[in-house]
């Protein structure tokens, strides 16, 4: 390469102006970090709520406890897709693992909401509330821990971000849902996942791509 | 621009058995597509990264050297050919060194190089796809209108000049230099009024004025004309 050469000049720019950093912590790390944190505001609202009342309504429908695991593993899944999603050596495939869980929760969920009667409107929408009110904190808090990383496809990890955090606020949401599952209630909580999933994968250029 | 190291003996982090492609412009076709497996030398390119890591400049220097040519031949596996190469790898490198931070030293380094270069490539390639293309059809250069002035188009300036000067020449004498000082001469508001001796409240409302008596003089003029 001759000394002179643009790529020359640019390696000489980039080795002069070099400083030290720190390498990230594990994938997995990372992922129990949020994980963690996610828990305590959750570990919070259950001492608030009616766990007896949520577990003899799960114990009623088994519907519902196939549904409660699955948003919860989407959560976990998808936190770990999104961390993965920003390390440039890690298959892009990783972003299909939330897939079989999110199948399970949409599945379940549907089949469970098919014979219950629709809720009221206002009822549905603290619900979408309650998501979004919880959810957007926990993108951010992702966000931060994504922003050490390096996302090739910033979209891509910002909406599995978007996807961790509704799932883990509508698992809590579970603890506090005091009616059947209905497809209207169910619409609007998938409309609120897919809000913050939007949301996530569009502010994702920007916030990801700026970080990079 | 490229200068072209084949085999590349005696660099300190190059896999001996990497062969880096000739540069397209050469017109020598590509030796071999980029191997990844496990190569002698690539022992040593997570250490050097790793001491990337932690701010020691000439491991650095030296691995984004050899780090060149094996960008360009993973580039040009892609496809990508010509300037874009050079583009594609400054770009690499540029996002090598902004996400060096999420180089694991316990993994090989030619799979996050692979990575991101694929990357870089693919967006060259879309960046190329969107260009737009230049393609030859005389009929279409013949039947494109001429976007230069018309024949005649002097001769109307003129006129729409003159019709102008005399709507104006017949405006009140405030109203007169108020749109000559400030809209044909440009002048501002405090030049105008050292030259006037008006007040620039004064000079704004007989521009206003002036502006309005202009507007109605040249639409009637215009609704007069049409038939």
């Amino acid at each position: 390469m001759p000394a002179g050469s643009p790529h020359t000049r640019l390696i000489d720019k980039l080795a002069g102006g070099l400083v030290p950093v720190r390498p990230l912590g594990s994938p997995l790390r990372r992922v129990l970090g949020w994980l963690l944190v996610v828990a305590f505001p959750g570990a919070g609202l259950a001492a608030v709520a009616d766990l007896r009342g949520a577990l003899s309504r799960h114990a009623a429908d088994p519907d519902l406890v196939l549904a409660a695991i699955g948003s919860i593993a989407t959560a976990v899944t998808a936190a770990a897709a999104a961390i993965l999603a920003t390390l440039p050596d890690r298959d892009p495939r990783w972003a299909l693992l939330p897939a079989p869980s999110l199948a399970l929760w949409i599945g379940t969920s549907v089949s469970g909401a098919e014979h219950g009667a629709p809720i009221s409107l206002s009822e549905a929408c603290a619900c979408v509330g309650f998501i979004l009110g919880l959810g957007v904190p926990f993108a951010l808090l992702l966000a931060a821990i994504l922003k050490g990383g390096y996302a090739l496809h910033p979209s891509l990890s910002g909406g599995l971000a978007g996807l961790a955090a509704a799932s883990a606020a509508a698992s809590i949401l579970g603890l506090f849902h005091p009616f059947a599952m209905a497809l209207n209630d169910l619409a609007l909580h998938a409309l609120a996942v897919a809000l913050l999933s939007g949301a996530g994968a569009g502010f994702g250029r920007r916030l990801l791509r700026a970080s990079a | 621009m490229r200068t072209v190291r084949v085999g590349l003996p005696g660099r300190p982090f190059l896999m001996p058995g990497f062969s880096p492609a000739l540069p397209a412009a050469s017109g020598i076709p590509a030796p071999m597509p980029v191997q990844s497996a496990a190569l002698s030398g690539e022992a040593s390119l997570p250490a050097a990264m790793q001491a990337a890591q932690v701010g020691d400049a000439a491991a650095y220097r030296a691995l984004l050297r050899d780090c060149v040519p094996v960008i360009s031949a993973m580039a040009r596996a892609k496809g990508v050919q010509g300037a874009a190469l050079d583009d594609v790898v400054q770009d690499t490198l540029l996002t090598l060194h902004q996400a060096r931070a999420t180089y694991d030293p316990a993994r090989p380094f030619l799979p996050w190089l692979r990575a991101i270069t694929q990357r870089r490539a693919v967006d060259a390639l879309r960046r190329k796809g969107r260009r737009p293309k230049e393609v030859h059809e005389p009929l279409a250069y013949e039947a494109r209108a001429d976007a230069g002035p018309m024949p005649g188009d002097d001769l109307e300036r003129r006129e729409r000049a003159a019709i102008l000067a005399a709507a104006v020449a017949h405006l009140p004498e405030g109203q007169r230099e108020a749109i000559e000082h400030i809209a044909l001469c440009e002048l501002s508001l405090d030049e105008t009024s050292t030259l006037t001796g008006r007040t620039k409240g004064a000079l704004k409302v007989n521009f206003h004025r002036g502006l309005k008596a202009l507007r109605v003089s040249l639409s009637s003029r215009k609704e007069g004309t049409d038939v």
